[in-house]
């Protein structure tokens, strides 16, 4: 789609020394992959694609780099650039953008289960038609039932933050809403409980997606510490439950919902899930969107004196009292 | 964080020390007899040793108050004063603030065998440090919010404001949770499994 111009973009300012490197996507060992290429040399521009399978997000690979960068940022990573340069993690000025705007990622997960077990040769977009064929088998599917849950309730297609866009801006739905997350929310606790322990009973604790994410950047993460030590080893039950509750709340206005976790991980737990009903709540709480303006800190180092506060047990405690003495 | 930890025994508890050797770190560093954190961490030492006081018959829920040294483990203490009885069940944490209470330490509590867990500090306005429960409140808010998205009880987690003044509060909040938590019954799938 937009490979032709990327490249060019990225010959150019390499060319001018306008930057010293430029991070963007390259084919991945097997289709339905693509992995980070840190490109140095305006001759070795022409290994940058940009397809279906760009799940990953570029903006973890900024911090700690001397350099001037140039960097491929669809919608979302737009965003963490944001998040980072709010955390002071960079500065806008070592940055050189090169906005690309986004139709939304391709669920490896879904295609590979789509397919059984074959082995996927061969991968094909045609407008709104996915065709893919591997050995004596062919299957086409409606491009946007195939997206990654992240992608089709995508608010922020473009780029927020650009110092060049390699093509047209698209369509944005400001007003999607996570439906998966409102039908989980009106089931029983019972139901949602059984429904999350089926999903984390296939976690192995390999922390893909905390290596994946742009906003796990602790310099220790907290199961890896050993005083105090939070997490055994060998996992214990629960760990899983606790690992991913605590690693959402860490995102916690930060999460640009950029789905890299779900697409790093091996056995396709939908992460996602948790950290947008965090979006979802911080929206609707606080009225705050992670990574859309340089200026606005995070929800969670600011306050508000007027802040809900109806999950008080002693203001629950109060409000009765007064309606029985009423 | 670490000397909050240390402050209520968490960090005593090295999973492969020895009963004798826990108790008697856990005792060091809990120097306020009323913190009986480690009490819960060191179940294995109370099952062998056994000399901690029977177990009653059937089951009481065990339930940690992290207590803000300002407001309510003051107001824990005015109870303890005027002589009124609250339920044996609650186990008191003396935190800094409610501000320095981490998701962690409510989860790494109800995964080492509490069934429910409640933070309590100074109402908004009062706070020692000025702000500190106005950040807790909104970190809070959204932790309960997602531990009842992910399936556990809403009554396992509560959070409340007492200030160091009313006794009464923390009596009758302290009552209500127990009572909550009694109909509730025992907390199982996040609790830690050690074989």
């Amino acid at each position: 789609m937009f490979t032709e111009a990327i490249r060019s973009i990225a010959a150019k300012a390499l060319e001018e020394k306008r930057v010293d490197l430029v991070i963007g996507f390259t084919s991945g060992a097997t289709p339905l992959t693509t992995q980070a290429a840190f490109i140095e040399g305006p001759s070795a521009a022409g290994k940058l694609i940009w397809n279906d399978f760009c799940a990953g997000n570029l903006a973890r690979h900024l911090r700690g780099r001397d350099k001037k960068i140039g960097i491929i940022a669809n919608g979302c990573a737009s965003r963490n650039i944001v998040v980072y340069i709010v955390e002071n993690q960079i500065r806008r000025e070592d940055i050189y953008i090169i906005g690309v705007p986004c139709q939304g990622m391709l669920d490896r997960h879904k295609i590979k289960a789509l397919s059984g077990k074959k082995k996927i040769k061969d991968i094909r977009t045609e407008s709104d038609r996915v065709t893919w064929s591997g050995n004596a088998f062919t299957k086409e599917y409606p491009r946007r039932e195939l997206l990654r849950q992240s992608c089709l309730y995508c608010r922020h297609k473009n780029p927020v933050i650009y110092d060049i866009l390699a093509g047209e801006p698209v369509g944005e739905d400001k007003e999607t809403a996570d439906q998966d997350i409102e039908v989980l929310e009106v089931q029983s606790a019972e139901e949602r409980l059984e429904y999350f322990r089926t999903l984390f009973d296939r976690c192995t604790l390999c922390y893909a997606c905390r290596n994946a994410c742009p906003v796990c950047y602790c310099p220790t993460c907290f199961v890896d510490r050993t005083d105090p030590r939070w997490f055994d080893k060998p996992p214990a039950s629960g760990d899983a439950f606790t690992f991913h509750l605590l690693r959402a709340m860490h995102c916690a206005g930060r999460c640009t919902d950029c789905g890299a976790c779900e697409s790093a991980c091996p056995v396709g737990i939908p992460i996602t899930k948790l950290t947008r009903k965090l979006n979802k709540d911080i929206r609707t709480l606080y009225n705050f969107e992670a990574g859309l303006s340089i200026e606005t800190p995070s929800p969670l180092s600011v306050y508000d004196l007027e802040d809900p506060q109806d999950f008080i047990l002693t203001e629950e405690l109060k409000k009765k009292a007064r309606t029985i003495t009423s | 964080m670490r000397g909050i930890l240390r402050h209520c025994g968490v960090a005593a508890s090295t999973p492969r020390s020895s009963g004798f050797a826990r108790l008697a770190t856990g005792a060091f560093y809990c120097a306020v007899p009323k913190l009986v954190f480690y009490e819960i961490i060191d179940y294995n030492y109370l099952k062998y040793a056994g000399k901690m006081g029977k177990k009653s018959q059937g089951w009481e829920p065990k339930i940690i108050a992290f207590l803000c040294n300002w407001c309510s483990y003051a107001a824990a203490d005015l109870a303890g004063v005027k002589r009124l009885k609250y339920p044996q069940n609650v186990r008191i944490v003396r935190v800094p603030c409610t501000g320095s209470v981490s998701p962690y330490f409510i989860l790494f509590a109800l995964r080492q065998g509490a069934d429910a867990v409640i933070v309590s500090g100074c109402a908004p306005g009062d706070c020692h440090y000025r702000s500190g429960n106005l950040y807790a409140r909104r970190r809070f808010q959204l932790f309960k919010n997602m531990v009842n998205f992910m399936g556990m009880e809403k009554d396992r987690l509560h959070f409340a404001w007492i200030s160091a003044s009313e006794a009464e509060l923390f009596v009758k909040t302290m009552q209500e949770v127990t009572d909550r938590v009694r109909t509730l019954g025992p907390l199982k799938h996040i609790k830690k499994s050690r074989p």
